[in-house]
Protein backbone atom coordinates (compact mmCIF):
# COMPACT_ATOMS: atom_id res chain seq x y z
CA UNK A 1 0.00 0.00 0.00
CA UNK A 2 1.05 3.57 -0.61
CA UNK A 3 0.00 4.53 2.93
CA UNK A 4 -0.69 2.77 6.18
CA UNK A 5 -2.21 4.01 9.40
CA UNK A 6 0.61 3.77 11.92
CA UNK A 7 -0.60 5.77 14.86
CA UNK A 8 -3.58 7.09 16.73
CA UNK A 9 -3.50 9.82 19.36
CA UNK A 10 -5.51 10.62 22.46
CA UNK A 11 -5.24 13.57 24.80
CA UNK A 12 -5.76 12.92 28.48
CA UNK A 13 -5.58 14.67 31.82
CA UNK A 14 -4.61 11.28 33.26
CA UNK A 15 -2.35 9.98 30.53
CA UNK A 16 -0.14 7.62 32.62
CA UNK A 17 -3.26 5.90 33.91
CA UNK A 18 -4.58 5.42 30.38
CA UNK A 19 -1.25 3.84 29.41
CA UNK A 20 -1.68 1.31 32.21
CA UNK A 21 -5.25 0.64 31.11
CA UNK A 22 -4.27 -0.18 27.53
CA UNK A 23 -1.28 -2.23 28.63
CA UNK A 24 -3.18 -4.24 31.21
CA UNK A 25 -6.42 -4.86 29.33
CA UNK A 26 -5.13 -5.21 25.77
CA UNK A 27 -1.53 -6.23 26.33
CA UNK A 28 -0.20 -3.33 24.27
CA UNK A 29 3.48 -2.69 24.87
CA UNK A 30 5.40 0.42 25.74
CA UNK A 31 8.87 0.61 24.29
CA UNK A 32 10.15 2.37 27.40
CA UNK A 33 12.18 4.58 25.14
CA UNK A 34 9.76 7.42 24.59
CA UNK A 35 10.41 10.69 26.37
CA UNK A 36 8.98 10.46 29.92
CA UNK A 37 8.55 14.23 29.92
CA UNK A 38 6.28 14.07 26.90
CA UNK A 39 3.53 11.65 25.96
CA UNK A 40 3.41 7.91 26.51
CA UNK A 41 3.07 5.44 23.66
CA UNK A 42 1.69 1.92 23.61
CA UNK A 43 1.68 -0.23 20.53
CA UNK A 44 0.43 -3.49 19.08
CA UNK A 45 3.40 -4.05 16.78
CA UNK A 46 1.64 -2.32 13.90
CA UNK A 47 -0.05 0.80 15.28
CA UNK A 48 1.18 3.05 18.10
CA UNK A 49 -1.27 4.82 20.38
CA UNK A 50 0.21 8.13 21.48
CA UNK A 51 -1.40 9.21 24.75
CA UNK A 52 -0.64 12.88 25.15
CA UNK A 53 -0.88 14.91 28.34
CA UNK A 54 -3.66 17.44 27.92
CA UNK A 55 -1.89 20.71 27.31
CA UNK A 56 -3.30 24.19 27.75
CA UNK A 57 -5.91 25.04 25.15
CA UNK A 58 -6.51 21.48 23.90
CA UNK A 59 -9.51 19.26 24.38
CA UNK A 60 -9.25 15.84 25.98
CA UNK A 61 -10.29 12.79 24.00
CA UNK A 62 -9.46 10.91 20.82
CA UNK A 63 -7.56 13.50 18.83
CA UNK A 64 -6.07 12.41 15.52
CA UNK A 65 -4.43 9.61 13.57
CA UNK A 66 -1.25 9.32 11.54
CA UNK A 67 -0.03 7.57 8.43
CA UNK A 68 3.32 6.59 7.00
CA UNK A 69 3.49 6.99 3.25
CA UNK A 70 5.85 5.95 0.49
CA UNK A 71 6.40 9.51 -0.65
CA UNK A 72 5.52 12.81 0.99
CA UNK A 73 6.21 14.61 -2.27
CA UNK A 74 3.53 12.55 -3.98
CA UNK A 75 1.11 13.25 -1.13
CA UNK A 76 1.72 16.97 -1.49
CA UNK A 77 1.12 16.80 -5.22
CA UNK A 78 -2.01 14.66 -4.89
CA UNK A 79 -3.48 16.75 -2.06
CA UNK A 80 -3.22 19.92 -4.09
CA UNK A 81 -5.01 18.18 -6.94
CA UNK A 82 -7.65 16.50 -4.77
CA UNK A 83 -8.92 19.44 -2.73
CA UNK A 84 -8.24 23.11 -2.31
CA UNK A 85 -9.71 22.78 1.17
CA UNK A 86 -7.00 20.39 2.43
CA UNK A 87 -3.59 21.49 3.68
CA UNK A 88 -0.39 20.41 5.41
CA UNK A 89 2.35 21.94 7.56
CA UNK A 90 5.89 20.73 8.24
CA UNK A 91 6.56 19.72 11.85
CA UNK A 92 9.69 19.98 13.99
CA UNK A 93 12.21 17.18 13.34
CA UNK A 94 12.21 15.71 16.88
CA UNK A 95 8.80 14.09 16.47
CA UNK A 96 9.20 10.34 15.91
CA UNK A 97 6.02 9.97 13.92
CA UNK A 98 5.10 13.25 12.25
CA UNK A 99 7.08 14.99 9.55
CA UNK A 100 3.96 16.87 8.56
CA UNK A 101 0.55 17.48 10.02
CA UNK A 102 -2.27 17.84 7.55
CA UNK A 103 -6.02 18.08 7.32
CA UNK A 104 -8.65 16.70 5.01
CA UNK A 105 -11.30 18.90 3.31
CA UNK A 106 -13.38 18.94 6.50
CA UNK A 107 -10.47 19.99 8.73
CA UNK A 108 -9.86 16.57 10.31
CA UNK A 109 -6.21 16.51 11.32
CA UNK A 110 -3.73 13.69 10.66
CA UNK A 111 0.05 13.30 10.88
CA UNK A 112 2.27 12.15 8.04
CA UNK A 113 5.72 10.58 7.93
CA UNK A 114 7.69 8.82 5.24
CA UNK A 115 8.38 5.10 5.60
CA UNK A 116 12.09 5.73 5.06
CA UNK A 117 12.17 8.63 7.50
CA UNK A 118 15.07 8.67 9.94
CA UNK A 119 12.88 10.07 12.66
CA UNK A 120 10.53 7.08 12.79
CA UNK A 121 11.39 5.87 16.29
CA UNK A 122 9.96 4.16 19.36
CA UNK A 123 6.95 1.96 18.70
CA UNK A 124 6.55 3.57 15.28
CA UNK A 125 9.73 1.87 14.11
CA UNK A 126 9.14 -1.37 15.98
CA UNK A 127 6.77 -2.94 13.53
CA UNK A 128 7.11 -6.64 14.07
CA UNK A 129 4.16 -7.94 12.03
CA UNK A 130 3.20 -10.35 14.79
CA UNK A 131 -0.45 -11.22 15.25
CA UNK A 132 -1.07 -10.18 18.85
CA UNK A 133 -3.98 -10.90 21.16
CA UNK A 134 -5.25 -7.39 20.57
CA UNK A 135 -4.68 -5.20 17.51
CA UNK A 136 -5.95 -1.76 16.61
CA UNK A 137 -8.19 -2.23 13.61
CA UNK A 138 -10.20 0.97 13.17
CA UNK A 139 -10.18 4.73 13.59
CA UNK A 140 -13.59 6.34 13.14
CA UNK A 141 -14.25 10.00 12.40
CA UNK A 142 -17.60 11.75 12.32
CA UNK A 143 -17.50 14.47 9.71
CA UNK A 144 -19.87 16.70 7.78
CA UNK A 145 -18.89 15.73 4.24
CA UNK A 146 -18.09 12.06 4.73
CA UNK A 147 -18.34 11.12 1.05
CA UNK A 148 -15.98 13.90 -0.02
CA UNK A 149 -13.55 12.98 2.76
CA UNK A 150 -13.65 9.32 1.67
CA UNK A 151 -12.80 10.32 -1.89
CA UNK A 152 -9.91 12.41 -0.54
CA UNK A 153 -8.35 9.50 1.35
CA UNK A 154 -8.76 7.12 -1.59
CA UNK A 155 -7.36 9.60 -4.14
CA UNK A 156 -4.43 10.83 -2.08
CA UNK A 157 -3.50 7.81 0.05
CA UNK A 158 -4.88 4.94 -2.02
CA UNK A 159 -6.89 3.63 0.92
CA UNK A 160 -9.37 1.11 -0.43
CA UNK A 161 -13.11 1.50 -0.01
CA UNK A 162 -14.58 -1.67 1.50
CA UNK A 163 -18.03 -3.09 1.00
CA UNK A 164 -20.58 -1.90 3.50
CA UNK A 165 -23.73 -3.44 4.80
CA UNK A 166 -26.98 -2.34 3.25
CA UNK A 167 -28.21 0.84 4.90
CA UNK A 168 -24.83 1.71 6.40
CA UNK A 169 -24.35 5.47 5.76
CA UNK A 170 -20.66 5.33 6.68
CA UNK A 171 -17.60 4.92 4.47
CA UNK A 172 -14.94 2.42 5.45
CA UNK A 173 -11.48 2.61 3.91
CA UNK A 174 -8.69 0.15 4.57
CA UNK A 175 -4.91 0.13 4.34
CA UNK A 176 -5.05 -3.68 4.41
CA UNK A 177 -4.96 -3.94 8.20
CA UNK A 178 -6.57 -0.87 9.71
CA UNK A 179 -9.87 0.72 8.70
CA UNK A 180 -10.54 4.44 8.56
CA UNK A 181 -14.28 4.99 8.94
CA UNK A 182 -15.83 8.28 7.86
CA UNK A 183 -19.29 8.74 9.29
CA UNK A 184 -21.61 11.59 8.32
CA UNK A 185 -22.15 14.16 11.08
CA UNK A 186 -25.72 15.42 11.24
CA UNK A 187 -27.22 17.32 14.13
CA UNK A 188 -30.42 15.27 13.80
CA UNK A 189 -28.49 12.22 15.01
CA UNK A 190 -28.27 13.68 18.50
CA UNK A 191 -31.94 13.61 19.48
CA UNK A 192 -32.16 13.18 23.24
CA UNK A 193 -28.47 13.73 23.96
CA UNK A 194 -25.96 16.55 24.10
CA UNK A 195 -24.55 17.35 20.69
CA UNK A 196 -21.25 15.66 19.97
CA UNK A 197 -18.88 17.80 17.96
CA UNK A 198 -17.60 16.54 14.63
CA UNK A 199 -14.18 14.88 14.67
CA UNK A 200 -12.62 11.63 15.91
CA UNK A 201 -15.35 9.39 17.30
CA UNK A 202 -14.05 5.99 18.33
CA UNK A 203 -11.26 3.46 18.03
CA UNK A 204 -11.68 -0.18 17.06
CA UNK A 205 -9.66 -3.01 18.57
CA UNK A 206 -9.69 -6.64 17.49
CA UNK A 207 -9.20 -9.26 20.16
CA UNK A 208 -8.70 -12.98 19.68
CA UNK A 209 -11.36 -14.20 22.05
CA UNK A 210 -14.20 -11.90 23.10
CA UNK A 211 -15.35 -14.01 26.05
CA UNK A 212 -11.83 -14.12 27.42
CA UNK A 213 -11.54 -10.37 26.88
CA UNK A 214 -14.77 -9.74 28.80
CA UNK A 215 -13.62 -11.85 31.72
CA UNK A 216 -10.26 -10.07 31.75
CA UNK A 217 -12.00 -6.69 31.66
CA UNK A 218 -14.04 -7.67 34.72
CA UNK A 219 -11.07 -9.15 36.54
CA UNK A 220 -8.87 -6.09 35.99
CA UNK A 221 -11.62 -3.63 36.89
CA UNK A 222 -12.41 -5.58 40.06
CA UNK A 223 -8.75 -5.75 41.03
CA UNK A 224 -8.03 -2.08 40.35
CA UNK A 225 -11.06 0.17 40.00
CA UNK A 226 -8.90 2.89 38.39
CA UNK A 227 -8.50 0.55 35.43
CA UNK A 228 -12.20 -0.27 35.10
CA UNK A 229 -13.81 0.51 31.77
CA UNK A 230 -16.57 3.09 32.11
CA UNK A 231 -20.05 1.62 31.87
CA UNK A 232 -22.22 2.66 28.93
CA UNK A 233 -25.90 3.38 29.45
CA UNK A 234 -27.83 4.06 32.62
CA UNK A 235 -29.95 7.18 32.29
CA UNK A 236 -32.11 7.91 29.24
CA UNK A 237 -29.39 10.09 27.73
CA UNK A 238 -26.67 7.56 28.46
CA UNK A 239 -28.76 4.82 26.85
CA UNK A 240 -29.14 6.95 23.72
CA UNK A 241 -25.41 7.58 23.57
CA UNK A 242 -24.76 3.87 23.98
CA UNK A 243 -27.28 2.95 21.29
CA UNK A 244 -25.94 5.64 18.96
CA UNK A 245 -22.41 4.31 19.34
CA UNK A 246 -23.58 0.72 18.84
CA UNK A 247 -25.47 1.76 15.72
CA UNK A 248 -22.26 2.95 14.11
CA UNK A 249 -19.92 0.31 15.46
CA UNK A 250 -18.64 -2.65 13.48
CA UNK A 251 -17.68 -4.69 16.53
CA UNK A 252 -19.60 -6.92 18.92
CA UNK A 253 -18.87 -5.06 22.15
CA UNK A 254 -18.76 -1.34 22.85
CA UNK A 255 -16.97 -0.02 25.92
CA UNK A 256 -15.20 3.14 26.96
CA UNK A 257 -11.82 3.58 28.62
CA UNK A 258 -11.52 5.28 32.04
CA UNK A 259 -11.46 8.71 30.36
CA UNK A 260 -14.63 7.98 28.39
CA UNK A 261 -13.09 7.33 24.96
CA UNK A 262 -15.27 4.96 22.99
CA UNK A 263 -13.77 1.60 22.03
CA UNK A 264 -15.38 -0.84 19.62
CA UNK A 265 -14.25 -4.40 20.29
CA UNK A 266 -14.47 -7.23 17.80
CA UNK A 267 -13.10 -10.74 17.54
CA UNK A 268 -13.64 -11.26 13.82
CA UNK B 1 -30.68 43.23 20.35
CA UNK B 2 -32.32 40.28 18.67
CA UNK B 3 -29.94 37.87 20.40
CA UNK B 4 -27.64 37.80 23.38
CA UNK B 5 -24.93 35.33 24.29
CA UNK B 6 -26.22 33.95 27.58
CA UNK B 7 -24.64 30.53 27.93
CA UNK B 8 -21.21 28.87 27.82
CA UNK B 9 -20.51 25.17 28.30
CA UNK B 10 -17.37 23.31 29.32
CA UNK B 11 -17.15 19.52 29.52
CA UNK B 12 -14.81 18.48 32.26
CA UNK B 13 -13.05 15.48 33.79
CA UNK B 14 -13.11 17.37 37.11
CA UNK B 15 -16.30 19.34 36.82
CA UNK B 16 -17.01 19.91 40.51
CA UNK B 17 -13.62 21.34 41.40
CA UNK B 18 -13.39 23.30 38.17
CA UNK B 19 -16.66 25.01 39.10
CA UNK B 20 -15.16 25.87 42.47
CA UNK B 21 -12.20 27.43 40.63
CA UNK B 22 -14.48 29.81 38.73
CA UNK B 23 -16.38 30.65 41.89
CA UNK B 24 -13.19 31.27 43.83
CA UNK B 25 -11.18 33.26 41.30
CA UNK B 26 -13.86 35.13 39.38
CA UNK B 27 -16.59 35.30 42.00
CA UNK B 28 -19.17 33.55 39.81
CA UNK B 29 -22.24 32.28 41.63
CA UNK B 30 -23.94 28.89 41.55
CA UNK B 31 -27.67 28.34 41.12
CA UNK B 32 -29.91 28.63 44.17
CA UNK B 33 -31.41 25.24 43.38
CA UNK B 34 -28.56 23.15 42.00
CA UNK B 35 -29.08 19.76 40.37
CA UNK B 36 -26.20 17.79 41.85
CA UNK B 37 -26.44 14.86 39.48
CA UNK B 38 -25.96 17.06 36.44
CA UNK B 39 -23.67 19.92 35.48
CA UNK B 40 -22.59 22.64 37.89
CA UNK B 41 -23.83 26.00 36.65
CA UNK B 42 -22.03 29.22 37.57
CA UNK B 43 -23.12 32.68 36.53
CA UNK B 44 -21.90 36.26 36.42
CA UNK B 45 -25.51 37.43 36.64
CA UNK B 46 -25.80 37.71 32.89
CA UNK B 47 -24.08 34.69 31.34
CA UNK B 48 -24.39 31.17 32.77
CA UNK B 49 -21.62 28.64 32.35
CA UNK B 50 -22.44 24.94 32.58
CA UNK B 51 -19.51 22.81 33.68
CA UNK B 52 -20.64 19.42 32.50
CA UNK B 53 -19.26 16.07 33.62
CA UNK B 54 -17.51 14.55 30.62
CA UNK B 55 -19.67 11.76 29.37
CA UNK B 56 -18.45 8.74 27.47
CA UNK B 57 -17.73 9.39 23.83
CA UNK B 58 -17.32 13.13 24.39
CA UNK B 59 -14.25 15.33 24.54
CA UNK B 60 -13.20 17.40 27.55
CA UNK B 61 -12.78 21.14 27.16
CA UNK B 62 -14.59 24.26 26.10
CA UNK B 63 -17.58 22.87 24.23
CA UNK B 64 -20.21 25.31 22.98
CA UNK B 65 -22.11 28.50 23.68
CA UNK B 66 -25.75 29.52 23.72
CA UNK B 67 -27.84 32.41 22.49
CA UNK B 68 -31.09 33.72 23.86
CA UNK B 69 -33.15 35.17 21.04
CA UNK B 70 -36.29 37.27 20.92
CA UNK B 71 -38.08 34.88 18.59
CA UNK B 72 -36.92 31.35 17.85
CA UNK B 73 -39.16 30.95 14.83
CA UNK B 74 -37.66 34.09 13.32
CA UNK B 75 -34.17 32.74 14.05
CA UNK B 76 -35.10 29.45 12.35
CA UNK B 77 -36.33 31.28 9.29
CA UNK B 78 -33.17 33.39 9.08
CA UNK B 79 -30.90 30.36 9.50
CA UNK B 80 -32.76 28.54 6.75
CA UNK B 81 -32.51 31.58 4.48
CA UNK B 82 -28.77 31.90 5.11
CA UNK B 83 -28.07 28.22 4.51
CA UNK B 84 -30.95 25.76 3.99
CA UNK B 85 -28.68 22.83 4.81
CA UNK B 86 -28.33 23.94 8.46
CA UNK B 87 -30.76 22.07 10.67
CA UNK B 88 -31.97 22.84 14.18
CA UNK B 89 -32.55 20.10 16.70
CA UNK B 90 -35.20 20.37 19.39
CA UNK B 91 -33.79 19.45 22.80
CA UNK B 92 -35.32 17.63 25.79
CA UNK B 93 -37.11 19.94 28.26
CA UNK B 94 -34.61 19.16 31.06
CA UNK B 95 -32.29 21.82 29.65
CA UNK B 96 -33.40 25.28 30.77
CA UNK B 97 -31.10 27.13 28.39
CA UNK B 98 -31.49 25.13 25.21
CA UNK B 99 -34.78 24.76 23.44
CA UNK B 100 -32.86 23.96 20.29
CA UNK B 101 -29.30 23.19 19.34
CA UNK B 102 -27.95 24.28 15.99
CA UNK B 103 -24.71 24.94 14.20
CA UNK B 104 -23.12 27.57 11.99
CA UNK B 105 -21.75 26.95 8.46
CA UNK B 106 -18.58 25.43 9.98
CA UNK B 107 -20.48 23.11 12.35
CA UNK B 108 -19.71 25.11 15.47
CA UNK B 109 -22.49 24.20 17.86
CA UNK B 110 -24.65 26.59 19.84
CA UNK B 111 -27.84 26.33 21.87
CA UNK B 112 -30.88 28.50 21.26
CA UNK B 113 -33.60 29.59 23.64
CA UNK B 114 -36.06 32.40 24.26
CA UNK B 115 -36.20 34.52 27.43
CA UNK B 116 -39.57 33.05 28.45
CA UNK B 117 -38.14 29.52 28.34
CA UNK B 118 -35.37 30.16 30.86
CA UNK B 119 -35.22 28.35 34.18
CA UNK B 120 -32.80 27.93 37.05
CA UNK B 121 -29.83 30.26 37.00
CA UNK B 122 -30.78 31.53 33.57
CA UNK B 123 -34.04 32.92 34.96
CA UNK B 124 -32.78 34.06 38.35
CA UNK B 125 -32.39 37.77 38.93
CA UNK B 126 -28.77 38.13 39.93
CA UNK B 127 -26.58 41.14 40.41
CA UNK B 128 -23.69 41.23 37.98
CA UNK B 129 -20.43 40.04 39.49
CA UNK B 130 -17.43 42.39 39.48
CA UNK B 131 -15.50 39.95 37.31
CA UNK B 132 -17.68 38.91 34.44
CA UNK B 133 -17.55 37.19 31.07
CA UNK B 134 -16.54 39.40 28.16
CA UNK B 135 -16.18 37.07 25.18
CA UNK B 136 -16.35 33.57 23.78
CA UNK B 137 -13.85 32.69 21.05
CA UNK B 138 -14.14 30.06 18.31
CA UNK B 139 -11.35 28.99 15.98
CA UNK B 140 -12.83 27.95 12.65
CA UNK B 141 -12.06 27.27 8.99
CA UNK B 142 -14.22 29.92 7.38
CA UNK B 143 -14.17 32.78 9.85
CA UNK B 144 -15.53 35.40 7.48
CA UNK B 145 -18.49 33.27 6.39
CA UNK B 146 -19.29 32.43 10.01
CA UNK B 147 -19.11 36.12 10.94
CA UNK B 148 -21.62 36.88 8.19
CA UNK B 149 -23.85 34.13 9.55
CA UNK B 150 -23.94 35.48 13.13
CA UNK B 151 -24.41 39.00 11.85
CA UNK B 152 -27.24 38.23 9.43
CA UNK B 153 -29.09 35.68 11.56
CA UNK B 154 -28.59 36.98 15.08
CA UNK B 155 -27.86 40.65 14.39
CA UNK B 156 -24.57 40.51 16.28
CA UNK B 157 -22.69 43.66 15.35
CA UNK B 158 -19.22 43.52 13.81
CA UNK B 159 -16.62 45.40 15.84
CA UNK B 160 -13.76 47.38 14.41
CA UNK B 161 -10.49 45.54 13.97
CA UNK B 162 -7.07 46.07 12.50
CA UNK B 163 -6.88 45.80 8.73
CA UNK B 164 -4.50 42.81 8.82
CA UNK B 165 -6.47 40.90 11.48
CA UNK B 166 -8.01 37.76 9.94
CA UNK B 167 -10.32 37.32 12.90
CA UNK B 168 -13.81 38.72 13.34
CA UNK B 169 -15.46 40.12 16.47
CA UNK B 170 -19.20 40.47 16.88
CA UNK B 171 -21.01 41.99 19.82
CA UNK B 172 -24.45 41.58 21.35
CA UNK B 173 -23.88 44.88 23.13
CA UNK B 174 -22.22 43.24 26.10
CA UNK B 175 -20.63 39.93 25.15
CA UNK B 176 -18.36 39.50 22.14
CA UNK B 177 -18.25 36.43 19.95
CA UNK B 178 -14.70 36.23 18.60
CA UNK B 179 -14.40 34.18 15.42
CA UNK B 180 -10.74 33.32 14.94
CA UNK B 181 -9.33 32.01 11.68
CA UNK B 182 -8.02 28.40 11.96
CA UNK B 183 -5.08 27.74 9.69
CA UNK B 184 -2.87 24.66 9.84
CA UNK B 185 0.12 26.86 9.03
CA UNK B 186 -0.24 28.29 12.55
CA UNK B 187 0.72 24.90 14.00
CA UNK B 188 4.30 24.40 12.89
CA UNK B 189 5.64 24.45 16.43
CA UNK B 190 2.83 22.65 18.23
CA UNK B 191 0.20 19.98 17.74
CA UNK B 192 -2.66 21.23 15.58
CA UNK B 193 -5.60 22.15 17.77
CA UNK B 194 -8.97 20.89 16.72
CA UNK B 195 -11.46 23.30 15.25
CA UNK B 196 -14.02 24.77 17.57
CA UNK B 197 -14.25 26.71 20.82
CA UNK B 198 -10.90 28.24 21.73
CA UNK B 199 -11.15 30.38 24.86
CA UNK B 200 -13.30 32.49 27.10
CA UNK B 201 -12.64 36.04 28.22
CA UNK B 202 -13.34 37.96 31.41
CA UNK B 203 -13.50 41.65 32.23
CA UNK B 204 -11.98 42.31 35.65
CA UNK B 205 -11.51 45.31 37.87
CA UNK B 206 -7.72 44.80 38.10
CA UNK B 207 -5.36 42.28 36.54
CA UNK B 208 -2.98 42.72 39.45
CA UNK B 209 -5.81 41.80 41.80
CA UNK B 210 -6.55 38.66 39.76
CA UNK B 211 -2.87 37.68 39.89
CA UNK B 212 -2.77 38.21 43.64
CA UNK B 213 -5.98 36.24 44.13
CA UNK B 214 -4.65 33.44 41.97
CA UNK B 215 -1.49 33.17 44.03
CA UNK B 216 -3.48 33.18 47.25
CA UNK B 217 -5.91 30.62 45.86
CA UNK B 218 -3.11 28.27 44.81
CA UNK B 219 -1.66 28.54 48.30
CA UNK B 220 -4.97 27.92 50.01
CA UNK B 221 -5.96 25.09 47.73
CA UNK B 222 -3.29 23.59 45.43
CA UNK B 223 -6.01 21.68 43.56
CA UNK B 224 -7.14 25.02 42.12
CA UNK B 225 -3.89 25.76 40.36
CA UNK B 226 -4.14 27.01 36.76
CA UNK B 227 -1.77 25.49 34.21
CA UNK B 228 1.54 27.26 33.64
CA UNK B 229 1.70 28.91 30.22
CA UNK B 230 4.57 29.64 27.85
CA UNK B 231 7.14 27.06 28.97
CA UNK B 232 9.29 25.30 26.39
CA UNK B 233 9.21 25.88 22.65
CA UNK B 234 5.78 24.35 22.19
CA UNK B 235 4.37 26.20 25.19
CA UNK B 236 5.67 29.47 23.76
CA UNK B 237 4.11 28.66 20.38
CA UNK B 238 0.76 27.86 21.97
CA UNK B 239 0.77 31.01 24.05
CA UNK B 240 1.82 33.07 21.02
CA UNK B 241 -1.21 31.90 19.06
CA UNK B 242 -3.52 32.44 22.05
CA UNK B 243 -2.23 36.01 22.45
CA UNK B 244 -3.17 36.87 18.88
CA UNK B 245 -6.72 37.44 20.08
CA UNK B 246 -6.59 41.15 20.94
CA UNK B 247 -9.45 41.05 23.43
CA UNK B 248 -7.35 39.98 26.41
CA UNK B 249 -4.17 41.28 27.98
CA UNK B 250 -3.49 38.65 30.65
CA UNK B 251 -3.61 34.95 29.87
CA UNK B 252 -4.24 31.99 32.10
CA UNK B 253 -6.08 28.67 32.16
CA UNK B 254 -8.52 26.97 34.45
CA UNK B 255 -7.38 23.87 36.34
CA UNK B 256 -7.90 21.68 33.27
CA UNK B 257 -6.18 23.87 30.71
CA UNK B 258 -9.15 25.77 29.24
CA UNK B 259 -7.82 29.09 27.98
CA UNK B 260 -9.01 32.25 29.72
CA UNK B 261 -7.94 35.75 28.80
CA UNK B 262 -8.61 38.74 30.93
CA UNK B 263 -8.75 42.46 30.38
CA UNK B 264 -9.40 45.36 32.70
CA UNK B 265 -12.62 47.28 32.64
Amino acid sequence: MFARINHMAMISSDYPLLERYYRSLFGFVNSGRNDPEASTVVGDGNVGLNILPRRDGYVGGIDHFGMVVESLAKVDERMKKASARAGMVKRPSYRPFAAYSAHDPDGNVFDLAEESSKNLADVYAERDGEDRDAMFNRFAIRTVNAEEAAEFYTDVFELQLTNRKEGDPNYHLTDGKVTLSLMPWKIEEFVGTSIKRAGPDHVGIKVKDLDHFKSEMKRIGDKNSFLASRPLGGSDEANRRRDFFAGNALGKLQISDPDGNWLDINDE
Amino acid sequence: MFARLNHIAITSDQYAINAKFYEALFGLRTAKKPRPARAVVVSDGHVGMNIIPRREGRTAGLDHFGLEVQDIEEARARISKFDPSIKLLKRPPVRPFAAYSAHDPDTNIYDLSEAKMQKDIYAEEQEETVRHFSHFALRTRHAERCAEFYNEVFELSPLNKKADDRNHYLSDGRMTLAILQWDIDDYYGMDPQRLGPDHIGFTVESIDAVKADMEDLTGQNPLMRPRPLGYGDEGKARLGLFKKCPLGSYHLTDIEGVYIDVHEA
